[in-house]
């Protein structure tokens, strides 16, 4: 399991390459951590704290001057199921949707006794 | 004083050449009249150049800038005035990550470049050997072992334990039949994090520019 970090306030054409993204995380096997995934998530949060609370002392090399460098997590990107282990909701059954809670419109099938989300 | 140095200094702007980040390395080619006549010929304008960055960059880690020093002023061999053991090391590793070589392949490589040049050359045998002295140019990164069921990772407060507070499992992998107290306390994690600290990381985008 991988997490990745992107540089997203700079421009759109740029913040997608390669060299702009940061391999921060790398959990190795055998299952993955479903709910507990928080656990593995802590020290890059407390360094995310860091960063949000105090920021750090950088040298810009372009400007040649220090200055202190904050960062902000401003959205996760990621698919449904590991949505449910981030957010720590349930993202199947009749409350599939995080946001809606319990008034997520769901419709189970009589027979075949499938969920399905119509009105969503 | 390396700080100082940096900040008084500024970056180097003759440092474009960015090997760290999948560049190739544009050594001055060795044969070159004007180069073999100089008396320090070591590619210094390069090599010098980029263990004064990574000297910049870990102001706490003193001696890890001494031993690249170190290494970039050992010869590959007595009387070679082309590459040094640091340079040499790293263009192989520019090969082998270029043409996605095996660390096996990688090793019998250095084995035999080790029996072709003269007598008492230093270049590294191995693969892991030539990482060593590699590492710490490098961004850092730290293996923080974890429980394997997911209840802790053995930082902090936990950073002694042999065993999970919460579920009792070892750190280790243990095998069946081994019951033994003694026998968690060695052999191969059961789980690991890898993480690469991200302010380093952050610290080192203004660093390039």
């Amino acid at each position: 399991m991988l997490v990745l970090l992107v540089i997203y306030n700079l421009p759109y054409w740029l913040c997608m390459k390669i060299k702009y993204m940061m391999l921060t995380m790398m959990i190795s096997g055998p299952r993955q951590p479903k709910n507990d995934i928080d656990v593995y998530l802590s020290p890059l949060i407390e360094d995310l704290r860091l960063l949000w609370d105090e920021g750090i002392e950088v040298f810009d090399a372009y400007e040649k001057v220090n200055f202190n460098l904050r960062a902000l997590l401003f959205c996760t990107i990621n698919d449904f199921p590991a949505y449910g282990n981030l957010s720590g909701y349930s993202v199947k059954g009749h409350r599939a949707c995080p946001i809606c809670e319990e008034n997520t419109s769901y419709h189970q099938l009589k027979h075949g006794r499938k969920t399905c989300y119509i009105g969503h | 004083m390396i700080r100082e140095h940096v900040l008084c200094d500024g970056f180097l702007k003759n440092y474009t050449t960015w090997t760290w980040h999948g560049e190739v390395l544009d050594l001055p080619y060795p044969f070159e009249q004007d180069q073999c006549e100089q008396s320090n010929l070591f590619s210094e304008d390069y090599m010098d150049d980029m263990i004064r960055d990574i000297g910049g960059e870990s102001v706490h880690q003193a001696h890890v800038f001494d031993s690249l020093k170190d290494y970039s002023l050992t010869e590959l061999y007595p009387g070679c005035s082309s590459f040094s053991r640091l340079s040499a090391v790293l263009r192989l590793f520019n090969m082998k990550a270029r043409n996605g070589w095996t660390d096996r392949s990688f090793t019998e490589l250095l084995e035999f470049w080790h029996q072709i040049l003269p007598e008492g050359n230093t270049l590294s045998t191995s693969h892991y050997e030539a990482k060593k002295i590699l590492c710490p140019m490098g961004l850092e990164y730290r293996k923080i072992h974890a429980c394997p069921n997911d209840c802790i990772l053995y930082r902090k407060e936990f950073e002694g334990l042999y065993k999970c507070p919460r579920c009792g499992v070892s750190r280790y992998k243990v095998k069946d039949d081994d019951e033994d107290e003694d026998d968690f306390k060695k052999g191969p994690l059961a789980k690991v994090l890898w993480y690469l600290p991200i302010i380093p990381c952050l610290k080192h985008f203004f660093w390039q520019c």
